[in-house]
């Protein structure tokens, strides 16, 4: 009796422990091929050699329209310039230089990665061919839910119950810095917090 | 004491085997792939719209929007699958995802050059038979090996702006999967 009480203790924390670090293994994304350039962190495709058994398992568990080599690379925000988590009742600005791509586009997603979704007609989805550049030849566009002049991408704010986080994702199409080392030294826009809700323009 | 710490220490143990197993068996019992997806949406070896806001789709998470997206699905069980299309798109991407979601392929085109798609997806041994009868595909075919079993091939055309509605459309009608005979 005592052994069998002992076996099921054994297979319970076995259960719970080695389910619950795998679980938290997945969600923390930290085996992911990924690496990250300043705000910015950029997901490796995964179709060349032997898949790691980590991101194999985090793509099994999320189903993603994930890039590959002869596609493109892509490049998730989470943060402005400062650590701050990107909040839809802020305004920011990106500023800088796109990197060399046939393609680009920009759009907000939450924190699943679900593209946030205007209801209106409203601009939730930017691209090389509906932006301006200026004379240096980079990106200035508004990020957030107020109109503003200039390029303007629209983040819908939350509605009651939603959270307010969400990542900004930047999608370079047959780009020339695929490869990982030349990746790392992508020169990127900054994304820059202008002001929020209930608070002072800074 | 000592059955106590026997206790722990077969825990221990036994929660690193249940860990690996879970990380291992994962992508073969994950939640949802491309493959599933497609087959949701109604295709199969027909090409569907994974876009259609009004079903009940299960959300593909970074589904750019400034793209549309088409998809077939393949068994290489069956044999070697065969994609094309024609057409005037601004740009596009296809690739091939495995049953566990891993992107295996990809390609892309434009309206200057490599406008149409011809494709043909099969395992190594299967593209060594092809290379015997070679003649049954046109000369700027290419042939991607990827792993055996089932996938998804997925097509991404560029959508500047709702003008662009049309040519996706025609470009999207006329792709074809269809299954090889070796």
């Amino acid at each position: 009796m005592r052994t069998i009480f002992q076996t099921m203790i054994v297979l319970c924390l076995a259960a719970f422990i080695g389910g619950y670090t795998a679980w938290q293994a997945l969600q923390r994304d930290q085996f992911a091929l990924a690496f990250n350039l300043g705000q910015w962190r950029a997901y490796l495709p995964t179709q060349t050699g032997d898949v790691p058994p980590y991101e194999k398992a985090r793509l099994a568990l999320y189903t993603q329209a994930q890039l590959g080599y002869g596609e493109g690379l892509r490049f998730v925000a989470l943060n402005d310039d400062e650590g701050r988590a990107l909040s839809r009742k802020c305004r920011y600005s990106l500023v800088g230089p796109a990197p060399k791509s046939r393609i680009f586009s920009l759009f907000a997603a939450d924190l699943d990665g679900l593209p946030l979704k205007a209801t209106n007609s409203l601009p939730n989805a930017l691209h090389t061919w509906s932006i301006g550049y200026n004379a240096q030849n980079e990106l200035r566009i508004s990020v957030g839910s107020s109109i503003s002049s200039g390029d303007w991408l629209y983040v819908p704010k939350p509605e009651a119950g939603e959270s307010a986080n969400y990542q900004l994702v930047f999608s370079l199409y047959n780009t020339s810095i695929g490869a990982v080392s030349d990746a790392t030294k992508a020169e990127l826009p900054v994304l820059r917090r202008l002001d929020c809700e209930g608070e002072a323009s800074s | 004491m000592i059955r106590i710490i026997v206790t722990m220490l077969a825990s221990v143990l036994a929660a690193v085997l249940m860990h690996g197993l879970v990380i291992l068996f994962m992508p073969r019992f994950g939640a949802i792939n491309m493959v599933s997806v497609v087959e949701l949406a109604g295709g199969g070896r027909d090409v569907v719209s994974l876009d259609n806001e009004t079903s009940d789709l299960p959300d593909i998470a970074f589904s750019d929007p400034t793209f549309r997206h088409f998809a077939c699905a393949y068994d290489l069980a069956e044999g070697p699958y065969r994609a094309t299309a024609e057409g005037r798109a601004a740009f596009w991407t296809l690739a091939v995802f495995d049953q566990s979601n891993t992107n295996r392929f990809s390609a892309t085109g434009d309206d200057d050059e490599n406008t149409n798609i011809d494709f043909v997806i099969a395992t190594q041994r299967q593209k060594n038979r092809l290379a015997e009868t070679a003649s049954t595909l046109a000369e700027n075919t290419i042939i991607a090996v990827v792993p055996d079993g089932e996938g998804a091939i997925v097509l991404r055309i560029f959508r500047p702006d709702a003008s662009y509605d049309g040519l996706i459309k025609a470009f999207a009608d006329s792709m074809e999967c269809t299954q090889l005979q070796l």
